[in-house]
């Protein structure tokens, strides 16, 4: 399936970069700030010169007054490490809209943002563990491989956010920002997951795909509810009470992944795929604070 | 549909049968059809809180909801009213046949052909097995039995309508064990069905006009005049116009337009001077009238207009003279002994009846007499002792010189016992202690009556009877045809052997029974009974508000069934009412299941 993403969108996109909140860790320069001193703009301490600094950044004034040789440290800006998981568990392939396929544009505008600020994008597509990875990339000449990546994601497999994560991040990884987009339908629970990335210390986007189906099951009287993934069935008489305590239940759900990740200092977003997807990157996920 | 044929266990199976099919179109129900969500993660938390069990019970109210309502209409269909005891074997059914059934319906039959019919598809909707008593009101069918349905079909087609206005449902039937009774009727004159059987009306409004009222008068001060009365009664709802036709013998007749308010009477004095007296019909020319057999009515002017009293009496007994002058149609004279005895043949011959009060002449008079206070005589009867305080017993009241009077109160001091001849021509009117007669009638050549008492020796004179007395025999001696007044049906005459002929010649079958006859008048008419020498004119009427008022029913309008063999409200309103329960429970249900309380 194509990513279709439309000339004028991506020409806004251009216009956009993806922010984190704290410092980076990137090892090629970028445009971000790191925690890392060197060469760059914004000013950050002074120490004493040691043989062998760049006397290019020696205080000259100071030697003037004191007499000695001060040396004027800069934080250095580096690229930021962007890993977008994309949920391709079956239940992604539910819902009209489809939630995969509102994942692959979301990861697909995303990454470009990503790929024209020269960040190194990586893509990650997960179910119940790590199905495929498309490695770091840069530049804005990598985003027809990550289109390839993307449309070749089909769903398949249950939900495991934890060992998706653990696979992931058991190798090393250079710290950056996570986007995880997914419907969050884990039998495990989020938590334990999100622990895994905290642990690492990722800055984390969330963002909660949801379909219309999912909000607002449309079908009534007597069904047997099948789990998409693991074919479990659970049969119920749909009584407005009951899809009242369904919605009511799912909204729960939704604030409380919402609160997880704001407790935390991490962006959530809940993404509904019958939102106008446009609307949504430009407008949500800058107020969210994921794009500036 | 009409499910009387449904005996209680056909009923019975019949519910059976739909609850079962309820029950097993609720176990076929499409069962739960497989909905792919993304995860039962969120379901699984939700139904955790939610009480499942209430599932069960949703699904087995809905059941009870429409098993009940299944049975509602099963039931409602089934008229479980009427059909509760169906199958059961025995039923009554009473079939007004009063004469006011043949008041015309709108479809322009009577209502008794309706009801014939609606009896028979009664009938012909019991269980086959159903043994069938068919009573009439007018007790045409002698000895009812129960019989089979095919025996009471005929029974009920072979049904003629009745004479009697006093229609009753014969009381020994409410002894007849039966589990089904009804009773067709239009509710005139029959009245309200006893409380155990259903009522099956065929009562339909009619118009109708009457003549409720026909008699003959003599003008007060003026003998030779006489006037007709007639009051004629509009049943119908709406004010009605006709022609009274008043006729008599030859081309004696008067005629008059008048208008009948609705639910009304229009009351009109005819004059009939220039008739000269018999037979006398009164009828009314309308259309579409409901029921024609009170549009007419009989009746028998006197002949002789004027009847010449001789009173012979010495002085004293004053009120007997005013009496004799307060008679109508009297013309007194009064005269002593001395002159009656010194009288020639032609002042005889102008006397019509002698009163010979306290004087008995020794031959016998010219013309007929009442002889008061009498003496032996060749031509009276002997005396057969005194009297003194007898008790007085009236022997006849049949007899005409007796007729409507009340003689209890009489109390006699002194008289004589007579001492009648015991021929079929004598009669006995008073009788006093042993038996002894006091008063004797002889109806031979010349009639006479006699007393053996003197009425100043009685409180007779002063007793309401005595002037009736006076008029009575004054009219009996004056050998008028008597007349005897009847409704349809049967009617009574005073002696045995009667020969009683219609008015157009037609003898009809008597019936003697002790000293009376009976016969059955069919309709208004004038009939003449002849026995004893003498006719006796009977004139048959309706002349009965209550019979002519043809709309006013005892079984409610809103009762009748709108078909043949249908039964009234009762069962109707229990049918209604389920089958309004059944609809209630249907939007009950339907209102719970997209409220989706039920399933």
């Amino acid at each position: 399936m194509s990513v279709v993403l439309s000339e004028d969108f991506l020409r806004q996109l251009e216009h956009l970069a993806l922010v984190t909140r704290r410092p980076v860790a990137g090892h090629l320069r970028g445009h971000h700030r790191s925690r890392r001193t060197g060469v760059g703009m914004v000013f950050t301490d002074y120490r004493p010169y040691s043989q062998g600094d760049d006397t290019r950044n020696l205080d000259w004034g100071t030697y003037m007054r004191l007499d000695r040789l001060i040396l004027r440290l800069f934080e250095e800006e580096a690229d930021l490490p962007i890993y977008i998981f994309v949920d391709v568990s079956k239940s992604m392939g539910l819902g009209e809209p489809g939630k995969l396929d509102f994942a692959r544009r979301f990861a697909a505008a995303l990454a470009y943002v990503g790929l024209i600020n020269h960040d190194r994008v990586s893509l990650v597509a997960f179910s119940d563990g790590v199905l495929s990875e498309m490695p770091a990339r840069r530049g804005k000449n990598q985003m027809w491989r990550t289109l390839h990546f993307l449309e070749r994601l089909e769903p398949q497999g249950g939900t495991s956010l934890q060992n998706a994560f653990r696979k992931f991040f058991g190798a090393r990884r250079t710290r950056g920002l996570v986007i995880v987009a997914s419907d969050f339908l884990d039998a495990a629970g989020f938590e334990p997951a999100f622990q895994v990335i905290r642990r690492f210390g990722h800055d984390v986007f969330a963002a909660h795909v949801v379909s219309p189906e999912d909000r607002e099951p449309p079908f009534g009287d007597d069904v047997v509810l099948v789990d998409s993934e693991d074919g479990s069935s659970l049969k119920a008489h749909l009584t407005p009470e009951l899809l009242d305590s369904y919605r009511k239940g799912f909204a729960r759900y939704c604030t409380e992944i919402e609160a997880f990740c704001r407790s935390h200092g991490w962006g959530y977003l809940r993404a509904d795929t019958d939102a106008p997807f446009e609307q949504l990157m430009m407008h949500a996920l800058r107020h969210e604070g994921l794009l500036r | 549909m009409n499910a009387y044929t449904l005996s209680p266990l056909l009923v019975g199976a019949a519910v059976a049968a739909a609850v079962a099919a309820v029950v097993l179109l609720y176990l076929l129900r499409p069962p739960a059809r497989n909905q792919s969500v993304s995860s039962n993660l969120i379901w699984q938390r939700v139904l955790e809180t939610y009480r499942r069990v209430s599932d069960r019970w949703r699904w087995w109210l809905s059941l009870l909801i429409a098993s009940v309502a299944c049975v509602c209409i099963v039931l409602a269909v089934a008229r479980p009213g009427t059909d509760a005891s169906a199958g059961s074997g025995k039923a009554i059914v009473v079939v007004d046949n009063a004469p006011t059934m043949a008041t015309r319906t709108s479809s322009g039959g009577q209502r008794f052909e309706v009801a014939k019919q609606r009896a028979l598809s009664l009938i012909e909707n019991f269980p086959a097995a159903t043994q069938v008593m068919v009573v009439d009101t007018q007790r045409r069918l002698v000895t009812p039995a129960f019989e089979s349905r095919k025996d009471a079909v005929e029974t009920v087609t072979a049904l003629q309508l009745g004479q009697s206005y006093q229609p009753i449902v014969p009381s020994a039937v409410a002894f007849v064990p039966a589990e089904r009774r009804y009773v067709v009727t239009d509710g005139v004159l029959l009245g309200a069905p006893p409380s155990d059987f259903v009522a099956v009306t065929v009562f339909e409004p009619a118009n109708n006009l009457g003549i409720t009222a026909f008699d003959f008068n003599n003008v007060p001060g003026d003998p030779a005049r006489r006037e007709a009365f007639v009051e004629v009664f509009n049943a119908g709802s709406e004010p009605r116009s006709t022609e009274v036709v008043i006729s008599g013998i030859g081309e004696q007749r008067v005629t008059r337009e008048i208008s009948v308010p609705a639910n009304g009477v229009s009351a009109q004095v005819f004059d009939l001077s220039d008739f000269t007296g018999g037979p006398i019909r009164a009828a009314l020319t309308a259309t579409e009238d409901g029921y024609p057999a009170d549009d007419v009515a009989y009746g028998y002017l006197a002949s002789r207009r004027i009847v010449r009293v001789t009173l012979v009496s010495g002085p004293g007994l004053e009120f007997l003279s005013k009496s004799l002058r307060a008679q109508p149609r009297v013309r007194l004279n009064v005269i002593s002994p001395q002159r009656y005895m010194d009288q020639k043949v032609d002042e005889a011959v102008a006397t019509d009846i002698y009163v010979f009060d306290r004087f008995v002449p020794s031959e016998p008079p010219a013309a007929p007499s009442l002889v008061i206070a009498a003496k032996p005589a060749g031509w009276l009867p002997a005396r057969a002792g005194d009297a003194s305080y007898p008790d007085v017993l009236a022997t006849d009241g049949r007899h005409p010189v007796l007729r409507n009077l009340s003689l209890r109160d009489l109390y006699v001091e002194t008289g004589s016992y007579l001492q009648p001849e015991e021929d079929r021509s004598t009669t006995v009117l008073l009788r006093g202690d042993e038996g002894k007669a006091l008063a004797v009638a002889h109806d031979g050549a010349k009639r006479w009556v006699a007393l053996g008492f003197d009425v100043a020796d009685s409180n007779f004179g002063l007793l309401p009877a005595f002037p009736l007395f006076l008029g009575n025999s004054i009219n009996w001696l004056a050998d008028e045809p008597e007349i005897v007044r009847a409704q349809p049906g049967i009617v009574a005459v005073p002696f045995r052997d009667a020969r009683v002929l219609a008015m157009d010649g037609a003898v009809l079958p008597v019936t003697t029974v002790d000293e009376r006859s009976f016969f059955e008048a069919a309709q208004p008419g004038l009939y003449t009974a002849i026995g004893n020498d003498r006719p006796l004119r009977i004139t048959v009427n309706l002349l009965d508000r209550r019979i002519s008022n043809v709309n006013q029913s005892a079984v409610p309008v809103a009762a009748a069934p709108a078909e043949a063999g249908s039964v009234s409200a009762v069962p109707f309103g229990l049918s209604a009412l389920l089958l309004m329960l059944a609809a209630g429970l249907l939007c009950v249900e339907w209102f719970a299941y997209h409220r989706r309380i039920t399933v």
